[in-house]
C-alpha cells in the first residue's frame, strides 16, 4: 500500500538526517524525515529520566558544529544558544591538578607548577596547531578527494590540495606530516616534558576509538581541539543550553519552517530497491511503503547497506568492504542526578574550573592502562572519564540546587571477552567503577546521587541505533576516513544504489555533532541535480 | 692529511658510500670508533671458536650493491633467507610467496609488490616546496598506474593494524604471530595498533634475498672492495670532533689529529653528532630539532649461545625459531616495553648460522643468536650482572619449550641488552638507530629535511640506518648519500 510521495525521504533523525532535510527543504523540495525513536536528534538527544532533571544523553558538548550550517539553517534564530566552555579541568587525587583556561596568562601559571619549560612551550603549541587547523578544514568543509578519479575536476581538487600542503611554512609541513602519522603521546612528546599537562591533551586522541594515547593515527585528532569557531571565538568547546538535544531541535525546526515533514516513532524496516535503484521505504510495524525520488540515509552505513538494503542489492566488493567497516565502540556514558555539587577535593569550591569539561586523566600510563584492559575485552577498572555539569550551564537541567553529572567514559569495549550480549550482566558493576572513579577525586559523590543511567556500548546500539556502539558511526582511522569514509570509491554520498545516498556520521567527513555530513551530502546532491 | 671525504662509521652505510666516492675518484677515509668494522653487523666471537656473524637476523640487500657496486665480483652472494618454524607451523623466509600458510598475503601483493620494492629501496622523494616535485609524482604516477582497484587497496590496508590486515587475509595462528613479529621489528607497537601494516609491507617485498652468511659476510665484501678501490679504512680510532668551518664541514679529529676533508659522512648512530662532535653553536636547529625529537629506544635483548648440538625441533635442525604463536604475546610483550618494563615471556626470533657456515663454530658444534622481543631500553639501563644473567636464563627456558633439549646443549651464552647494544655504539641500544614507524620511515627518515641525506651543514652528510632505504634495502643509504654529495 502506498501511503504518499515525496521528493526526498531521509531514514533516521539524528542531526545529520535533520540537517540533510533541512538543506533539501531550503532548496524547495518536498521532504519526509523518518525517525525510529519517539524524540528526534539521535545521538544528540536532551530527555527527562528521573523527574526534574534533563539529561544530554549521548553527546554532551558541541565542538566542530560547521558555523556555515549555523548560518545557512538560521539556527541562532531556531533557538540554538551556544556557551562556551570555560576550563578544562584535570583533578589529582593529590593536589590542586591543573585546569587551562581561555586566559594564556592564566594557563602559564598553572602548567608552571609541573614544568617551567612546558609553560613556555605551550602557546607556541597552540599557534601552530591553529595553523594546522586551518589546513585541515580544507578537508571537512568540502567534498573528500579521489585519488582514484582521473576526472579533471578531482586532478585539480588534488593539485590544489597538494600546492596548499607545499605552501604551508617549513615547520608547518613538518607538523603536519608528523600529526597524520604519530601517536597523541609521541606528538605531544615532541613538545612537552610534563605528564600531567601531556594525559589530558592526548586524550582528544582517543575519544570514541578503540586506540590508545599511544596509538599510531592518534594524533591529528589533537587538531580538532584548535578547530573550534564557537560564536566567532577560537573556543574550542561548548554546551547548548538545553543539552545537545537543543541542537537537533533547533536544526528540525529549521526544516520544519522550510516544509519539511519530521515523523517519529516511526522505524523504516526496508529501503526499497527496484533494478538497482531506490524508490521508497517500508515503514516497521504498518508495512506502509512510501515512495520517493531519493531515499537519503541518516543511519550508520553497515546498518544502511546490509540490514536496510541488502547485500543482494550491493557490488560484492562493498559488502565485504561494509562487513569490514571498524565500528568497535570503545565507549559509555553515565549521566548521574545529584542532591547537591559535588565538590573536588583537590580543588575545591564551586568556582570557574568546574564550568567547563572535568578529564579524570591523571597520566599518561593510567590512560594507556585504560586501554591495555579494553584491548583483552574488559572495561577499563579505572576509566578514562570526561565530566561536564550541564546544570552550571543551564540552571534549567536541574532543580533548583540540584545538579546533573555527565561522564563520559572510556574504555567500554562493545566486544567483550565474553561477548557484546553480555554487556547488561555487566552494566551495573560497570556504572559502579564509573562512581568508584569520580569518588577517588570528588569524594562524598557516591551519596549524593538520586538517579543514575549507565549506558553501555551495547545499550547505545540497542537504544540508538549506534552499531557496535561506535559513537562515530564508525571508526575515525586513516583507512577509514576520507576518500575511503565509508569504504573506497564511495566516499561522495552517493551509493552503488542510484538514488540511495549517505548523509550521516559514516561519510566523510565523519562523527561529531558536526552537521558536515548531512549538509555536504545535500548541496552535492543539489549541486548534481539529483533531487 | 687532507681527503676528499671522511666517514664516520665503517657500517654496510658507510662502507657502501665509500667504494661509491672512491670510485668517482675521491680519496676516502673511513674510521670506526670499534675495533673492526661493521658496526652492527660486524662478526662478534662471544665465546672461543663462537662467531656470530652480525647482530641482525634480516640482511635485505640494497640491489644496487649488485647492478651498482658490482659486489657479486667481490664475494657478496645473495640467496633465498631459510625457512622460518613457528609453533607446529613452517612458512617460508621469501614473505611474498604465494605457498604455505601466508599464500593469501603473497599473492595479493604480487600486484603492488613491484611499486612497493622501489619505494622500500630508493631513496625517498624531496617533499619541499622550493624541490623539484617530480620525483615524488613520478612515485603518484607509478601508484596511480596500478590501477584504481589495486591503488584502493593498497590505500585501505596500508594503514591498518597488523591484526585487521592479517584477519581479512584470514592468516591465523603461528603463521600470522610469526609475520606480525617481523612487520613490528624496530617499532614499539604491537599488532593491535594501527598503522603496523606499512612494516610488514616493506619488509615482505625486500624478504625474498638476503646476503648469504649475514651481516658479516656483507660487511666482508664491502670491505674487500673498499679496499681495491683505495678507500682508506682505520678502526678502533675515536673521534673527538667534527669541524665545522666559514664554508663547509671541513674536518674531523681522530685520536687527537685534524683530519682535513671536503665532506663528511654520518654511517653510525647521529646521537654523538650533537652530543660530542659538534661545536654546539655551530648546530643549526634544522639539524638539532629532529634529531633530538628523535625516538630510538631499543627493545630487543640479543643472546648468543654456543651449543654443542644444534637447535633442533622434533630432531630437524631450525635454521630459524621463532616462539610466539599467537597475535595476544606479541601484544602483552609490547605491553611491558609501553611501562619502561622487561616482557615476562618474551616472543622469540632464533637464528642457527652454523648450519649454512659450519665455520661459525668448531666441528659439530652450533652458534645461534636470539633476539628477545619486549625488553625495554628504560629497564635495561639499570640492570645488574644478575639481572642479565636471569634474563639469559629466562631466554633459554623459553627456547627449549619451543625446542626441547636446547638448554643442555648450551655450552656459553652472552646477554646483549638493549642498554648493552647502547654502550657498543647503537642509538638507544635500537639495531637500525631509531624505531621503525610510518612516522619515522621513508620521506620522514630521520625527517623531512634530512631524508635527502644532506643537512644544513653544507658538506655534512647522514647515511646510517637512521636514514631510509637501508633498514629495507643494507647498502642503499650510503650510495644514495655519496650520490646526493657528488652532485
Ligand atoms: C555517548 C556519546 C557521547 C558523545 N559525545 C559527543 C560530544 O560531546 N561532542 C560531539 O561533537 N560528538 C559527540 N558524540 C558523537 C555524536 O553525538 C555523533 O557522532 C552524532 O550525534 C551522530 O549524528 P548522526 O546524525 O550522524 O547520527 P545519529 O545521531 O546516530 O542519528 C541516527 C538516527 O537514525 C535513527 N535510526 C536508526 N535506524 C533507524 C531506522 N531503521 N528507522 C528510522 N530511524 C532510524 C536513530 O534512532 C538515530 O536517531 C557522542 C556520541 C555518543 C554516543
Amino acid at each position: 500500500m502506498s501511503a504518499g510521495h515525496w521528493d526526498a525521504i531521509v531514514v533516521g533523525g539524528g542531526h545529520n538526517g535533520l540537517t540533510a532535510a533541512a538543506y533539501l527543504a531550503r532548496a524547495g523540495r518536498r521532504v519526509l524525515v523518518l525517525e525510529a525513536r519517539p524524540r528526534v536528534g539521535g545521538a544528540a538527544v536532551t530527555e527527562e529520566h528521573h523527574p526534574g532533571f534533563r539529561y544530554t544523553v549521548c553527546s554532551y558538548v558541541v565542538s566542530l558544529l560547521r558555523p556555515w550550517v549555523v548560518r545557512d539553517l538560521q539556527l541562532a534564530r531556531h533557538g540554538l544558544q551556544l556557551i562556551p566552555l570555560e576550563a578544562s579541568f584535570t583533578p589529582h587525587r593529590d593536589g590542586p591538578g591543573l585546569c587551562r583556561w581561555p586566559d594564556p596568562h592564566a594557563t602559564r601559571e598553572e602548567i608552571r607548577r609541573f614544568s617551567k619549560r612546558d609553560a613556555e612551550v605551550y602557546p607556541e603549541f597552540g599557534q601552530a596547531m591553529g595553523h594546522l587547523a586551518r589546513f585541515a578544514k580544507a578537508f571537512i568543509d568540502d567534498q573528500a578527494p579521489a585519488p582514484d578519479s582521473l576526472h579533471p575536476r578531482d586532478l585539480i581538487q588534488l593539485g590544489r590540495l597538494g600546492r596548499r600542503f607545499l605552501a604551508l611554512e617549513e615547520h608547518l609541513l613538518d607538523l603536519q606530516m608528523q600529526i597524520t602519522t604519530m601517536s597523541a603521546v609521541d606528538f605531544l612528546d615532541r613538545w612537552f616534558e610534563s605528564d600531567a599537562l601531556k594525559a589530558p591533551m592526548s586524550c582528544s586522541g582517543i575519544i570514541g576509538t578503540m586506540l590508545g594515547v599511544r596509538s599510531p593515527g592518534t594524533a591529528y585528532v589533537l587538531l580538532h581541539h584548535y578547530m573550534g569557531e564557537i560564536d566567532g571565538s577560537s573556543r574550542a568547546w561548548a554546551f547548548a543550553r538545553g543539552g545537545n538535544g537543543a541542537v537537533s531541535e533547533a536544526i528540525a525546526s529549521s526544516a520544519r519552517a522550510h516544509g519539511a515533514e519530521i515523523r517519529t516513532s516511526a522505524p523504516v524496516e526496508r529501503i526499497v530497491v527496484q533494478n538497482g535503484r531506490a524508490t521508497g521505504v517500508v515503514l516497521a510495524g504498518s508495512g506502509d511503503e512510501l515512495t520517493a525520488n531519493v531515499v537519503i540515509s541518516g543511519m550508520e552505513p553497515r546498518r544502511t547497506f546490509l540490514q536496510l538494503v541488502g547485500e543482494e542489492e550491493l557490488p560484492p566488493g562493498l559488502s565485504a568492504d561494509l562487513r569490514r567497516y571498524k565500528l568497535r565502540g570503545s565507549s559509555g556514558k553515565v549521566n548521574i542526578a545529584l542532591d547537591a555539587f559535588p565538590e573536588f577535593s583537590g580543588r575545591p569550591g564551586i568556582g570557574p574550573h568546574v564550568m567547563g569539561d572535568i578529564a579524570i586523566a591523571p597520566s599518561v600510563d593510567y590512560l594507556s592502562r585504560a586501554y591495555d584492559e579494553a584491548k583483552y575485552g574488559t572495561y577499563s577498572r579505572r576509566p578514562y572519564l570526561n565530566v561536564v555539569f550541564p546544570s552550571l550551564f543551564d540552571p534549567s537541567m536541574a532543580p533548583p540546587g540540584k545538579h546533573v553529572l555527565s561522564a563520559f567514559v572510556q574504555y567500554a569495549p562493545y566486544h567483550l571477552a565474553d561477548g557484546p550480549e553480555s554487556w547488561p550482566k555487566h552494566r551495573e558493576a560497570f556504572g559502579e567503577t564509573v562512581l568508584d572513579t569520580l569518588e577517588e577525586y570528588s569524594p562524598g559523590l557516591r551519596d549524593k546521587v538520586l538517579h543514575m543511567q549507565v549506558l553501555s556500548p551495547w545499550d547505545l546500539e540497542q537504544e540508538f541505533g549506534l552499531t557496535e556502539g561506535n559513537i562515530f558511526h564508525g571508526e575515525l582511522s586513516l583507512d577509514q576516513l576520507l576518500f575511503q569514509r565509508p569504504a573506497p570509491g564511495w566516499a561522495r554520498f552517493r551509493t552503488p544504489v542510484d538514488n540511495l545516498w549517505l548523509a550521516a556520521s559514516g561519510a566523510h567527513p565523519g562523527g561529531g555533532v558536526m552537521a558536515a555530513p548531512g549538509a555536504l551530502a545535500a548541496l552535492s546532491m543539489l549541486e548534481q541535480g539529483a533531487v | 692529511m687532507s681527503w676528499d671525504a671522511v666517514i664516520i662509521g665503517a657500517s654496510p652505510e658507510g662502507l657502501a658510500a665509500s667504494v661509491t666516492l672512491a670510485r668517482e675518484g675521491f680519496k676516502v677515509l673511513v674510521v670506526d670508533e670499534a675495533a673492526t668494522p661493521g658496526g652492527a653487523h660486524a662478526a662478534d666471537e662471544f665465546h672461543p671458536g663462537f662467531t656470530a656473524p652480525g647482530l641482525h637476523h634480516d640482511l635485505p640487500l640494497s640491489p644496487h650493491l649488485f647492478d651498482y657496486l658490482d659486489l657479486g665480483s667481490h664475494g657478496l652472494e645473495a640467496a633465498a633467507p631459510p625457512a622460518i618454524r613457528v609453533g607446529e607451523v613452517t612458512h617460508a623466509g621469501d614473505l611474498t610467496s604465494s605457498e604455505g600458510p601466508l599464500s593469501t598475503h603473497g599473492a595479493w601483493l604480487a600486484r603492488p609488490r613491484k611499486f612497493l620494492h622501489s619505494v622500500a629501496t630508493s631513496a625517498p622523494p624531496p617533499i619541499a616546496a622550493e624541490a623539484s616535485a617530480w620525483p615524488a609524482l613520478a612515485k603518484a604516477f607509478a601508484l596511480r598506474r596500478l590501477g584504481a582497484g589495486t591503488l584502493n587497496t593498497l590505500l585501505r590496508r596500508g594503514p591498518l593494524s597488523l591484526r585487521d590486515y592479517l584477519e581479512e587475509l584470514e592468516v591465523r595462528g603461528p603463521a600470522a604471530a610469526s609475520v606480525a613479529l617481523t612487520g613490528l621489528a624496530g617499532s614499539r607497537l604491537g599488532p593491535f595498533d594501527p598503522i603496523t601494516t606499512p612494516g610488514l609491507l616493506f619488509r615482505a617485498v625486500t624478504a625474498a634475498s638476503e646476503a648469504v652468511g649475514g651481516g658479516a659476510g656483507l660487511v666482508d665484501s664491502l670491505v674487500s672492495a673498499a679496499e681495491a678501490a683505495g678507500v682508506t679504512l682505520r678502526t678502533g680510532v675515536s673521534v673527538q670532533r667534527v669541524r665545522v668551518g666559514p664554508l663547509h664541514a671541513d674536518g674531523v679529529e681522530i685520536d687527537g689529529a685534524m683530519q682535513e676533508t671536503r665532506t663528511v659522512f654520518v654511517a653510525g648512530a647521529p646521537e654523538p653528532l650533537l652530543a660530542r662532535w659538534l661545536d654546539p653553536l655551530a648546530i643549526p636547529p634544522e639539524l638539532e630539532q629532529p634529531l633530538e625529537g628523535w625516538r630510538a629506544r631499543g627493545d630487543i635483548a640479543i643472546v648468543q649461545l654456543a651449543l654443542s648440538a644444534p637447535l633442533a625441533v622434533d630432531g630437524e635442525p631450525v635454521a630459524r625459531l621463532r616462539t610466539a604463536t599467537s597475535l595476544v604475546q606479541l601484544e602483552r610483550a609490547r605491553d611491558a616495553v609501553k611501562y619502561r618494563g622487561v616482557s615476562e615471556a618474551p616472543p622469540l626470533d632464533a637464528r642457527q648460522w652454523s648450519l649454512s657456515r659450519p665455520e661459525l663454530a668448531p666441528e659439530g658444534h652450533h652458534v645461534v643468536t636470539v633476539h628477545a622481543h619486549g625488553v625495554s631500553l628504560e629497564a635495561t639501563r639499570s640492570f645488574s650482572e644478575e639481572d642479565r644473567a636471569a634474563l639469559g636464563e629466562r631466554v633459554v627456558a623459553l627456547l627449549d619449550d619451543a625446542a626441547p633439549g636446547l638448554a643442555k646443549s648450551v655450552l656459553a651464552q652472552a646477554v646483549l641488552t638493549p642498554a648493552d647494544l647502547e654502550a657498543r655504539g647503537l642509538q638507544g641500544g635500537h639495531l637500525w638507530h631509531g624505531e621503525i614507524t610510518l612516522d619515522q620511515s621513508w620521506v620522514m627518515r630521520p625527517s623531512r629535511r634530512l631524508s635527502q641525506y644532506s643537512t644544513p651543514i653544507p658538506g655534512l652528510f647522514l647515511c646510517s640506518a637512521a636514514t631510509h632505504p637501508s633498514p629495507f634495502a643494507l647498502g642503499g643509504s650510503g650510495i644514495e648519500a655519496a650520490e646526493a654529495a657528488l652532485e
